[in-house]
């Protein structure tokens, strides 16, 4: 009976000690990487007249690099 | 028993009484005590410049390369194998300006501790901190207002959270942008009163007034920005030839008439990258609309400077801030404010030093403004005039590849426009010029207004 009071005893004043511990004020430094993403439009498919653009101006820069 | 109570009690009471963890704000040791402890926090940013390392306040080659071959200066369709990975238009970033948002307001958390808790002014040390503290936060407020804000039309559009002090539990919601520009002009101010001389905190009296420049330039108060910019530019005069050549073409040094430049320290972390980026602008062409402005071809010294006969880009890529930038805006602020006459000498003092056998223009002799131009209204709405798109173009020309078009477009008119890749149209839609705030805010801080355009 003794020795069990001891040891309540004890572990009561150990676990008292141990929540005092220090703690850190300062949390610690993280870098916040996670972000969530928007939706951003998809691209569309070309028309025929834009397609004609984008040839041209193709065209044009073969012919100047190939001077 | 009674002892076990007791005991317990007692212990109970040394367990309450342990609340120190409660309290989330830092006190005594978290906050730097001297002056050399302060300066600490700013030299983090500082070197971030110094080395290339990070863009949060002045460009370095990664960022640069990224925000200029997403504008109309070169052609997505013309890219090489090698330009596969370039981003083919701002939408390709616009999910990432969420993190350069955050890391903005990480300096400005910085200067808010340098601001709040350094009691002591005693010296020209202790100055120099509170002074480039007070220019880092205005720099910064500055950077979010341009990019996260939509361009100024009224005192009541959104502006920013306007974050004064360290505070973790503190979630603002936006100000207006009156407020907004009211804080900022306010903390370039304080900044000046400190009279930064010092080179080593950067932020300098004269970069903090090039910064104010560019500030008053960009809300559309054109006195005070010419008046800013003459000021910049009488005191760091144009140069020409070989000097123009050789403070552009610098990889490092800063040289001549540039007042701040980032990267000035190579041997670090950035030069792989910073190598990458010079190789990878190389992989998209520029477009023929572009190199089309460069009218005296040869005779602008320009010309072989930034590109090739094939089109790819010649120029180091590398932030910087210097005098021919203020001579634009002083050009501009004139034309805004109708002093012609003014507007002309200032533009026409640029092309002299850029264009061997220059005939001045004159109000007469003014080139048209092209018909399939993407900016067809100016900073004020206006349509624009064939002065306003001279000087516009003069700006394209001279701060071509260092990060600048992207704005421009922004300033005048946000045109939206188009570009594609392997059959499928990418567009630049207004909205996209105005970047998101992150999503995370927006979910937990209640009332926190978005910017109009972005879905998830």
């Amino acid at each position: 009976m003794k020795t069990k009071n001891i040891i309540i005893v004890a572990l009561l004043v150990i676990t008292a000690l141990a929540a005092c511990k220090k703690l850190d004020e300062v949390p610690p430094k993280t870098d916040t990487t996670s972000t969530k993403n928007y939706n951003l439009p998809r691209p569309t498919v070309l028309t025929q007249e834009e397609r004609d653009f984008v040839l041209k101006e193709r065209q044009e820069y073969n012919e100047l690099t190939t001077d | 028993m009674k002892k076990i109570f007791i005991v317990g009690f007692i212990a109970l009471g040394l367990l309450s009484g342990c609340t120190k963890y409660l309290d989330v704000k830092t006190y005594g040791k978290a906050i730097p005590e001297t002056s050399e402890e302060f300066a600490a926090l700013l030299h983090t940013h500082l070197n971030d410049i110094d080395y290339g390392n990070i863009e949060t306040l002045l460009d370095n080659p990664d960022a640069l390369l990224d925000i200029e071959v997403i504008t109309d200066n070169f052609s997505l369709p013309l890219s090489l194998s090698g330009g596969r990975n370039l981003p083919k238009y701002i939408g390709s970033s616009l999910n990432d300006k969420q993190v350069r948002y955050e890391k903005i307001y990480a300096v400005i958390r910085d200067a808010n501790i340098i601001v709040d808790n350094m009691k002591s002014v005693a010296n020209q040390g202790d100055k120099n901190v509170l002074g480039t503290a007070h220019a880092l936060r205005a720099v910064a407020y500055y950077q979010l207002l341009k990019e996260y804000c939509e361009p100024y039309t009224t005192d009541d559009q959104a502006g920013l959270p306007i974050v004064r002090s360290f505070d973790m539990e503190e979630r603002p919601l936006r100000s207006s942008y009156g407020q907004t520009v009211a804080f900022i002009a306010d903390e370039f101010e304080k900044a000046l009163t400190y009279d930064v001389k010092d080179d080593i905190y950067r932020y300098t009296a004269d970069v903090v007034k090039a910064y104010q420049a560019r500030f008053y330039f960009w809300i559309r108060e054109w006195e005070k920005a010419s008046v800013l910019a003459k000021y910049i530019v009488d005191k760091y005069p144009l140069v020409r030839g070989k000097h123009y050549v050789d403070m552009i073409q610098s990889k490092h040094a800063k040289l001549e008439n540039v007042l701040l430049k980032s990267y000035i320290y190579g041997g670090g972390n950035s030069d792989n990258s910073a190598v990458a980026a010079q190789n990878n602008i190389t992989q998209r062409p520029l477009s023929k609309n572009f190199t089309d402005l460069f009218v005296e071809k040869e005779k602008d010294i320009r010309y072989v400077l930034s590109f090739d006969e094939k089109r790819i880009n010649n120029k180091v890529l590398n932030g910087r801030v210097r005098s021919a930038e203020f001579q634009l805006i002083l050009a501009e602020s004139y034309a805004h404010l109708g002093k012609e006459d003014l507007a002309l000498q200032a533009i026409n003092k640029l092309r002299a030093h850029r264009i061997e056998d220059n005939i001045d223009w004159t109000v007469a002799t003014l080139p048209e403004v092209d018909a399939k131009s993407l900016i067809t209204v100016d900073a004020e709405g206006k349509p624009i005039s064939k002065l306003i798109n001279s000087i516009l173009n003069e700006r394209r020309k001279e701060l071509y590849a260092e990060g600048d078009r992207f704005f421009e477009l922004k300033r005048n008119g946000r045109p939206e426009f188009w570009s594609a890749d392997n059959g499928l149209k990418y567009t630049t839609e207004e909205y996209m010029y105005t970047f998101p705030l992150p999503r995370l805010d927006i979910e937990v801080v209640p009332g926190l207004v978005q910017n109009k355009g972005y879905k998830y």
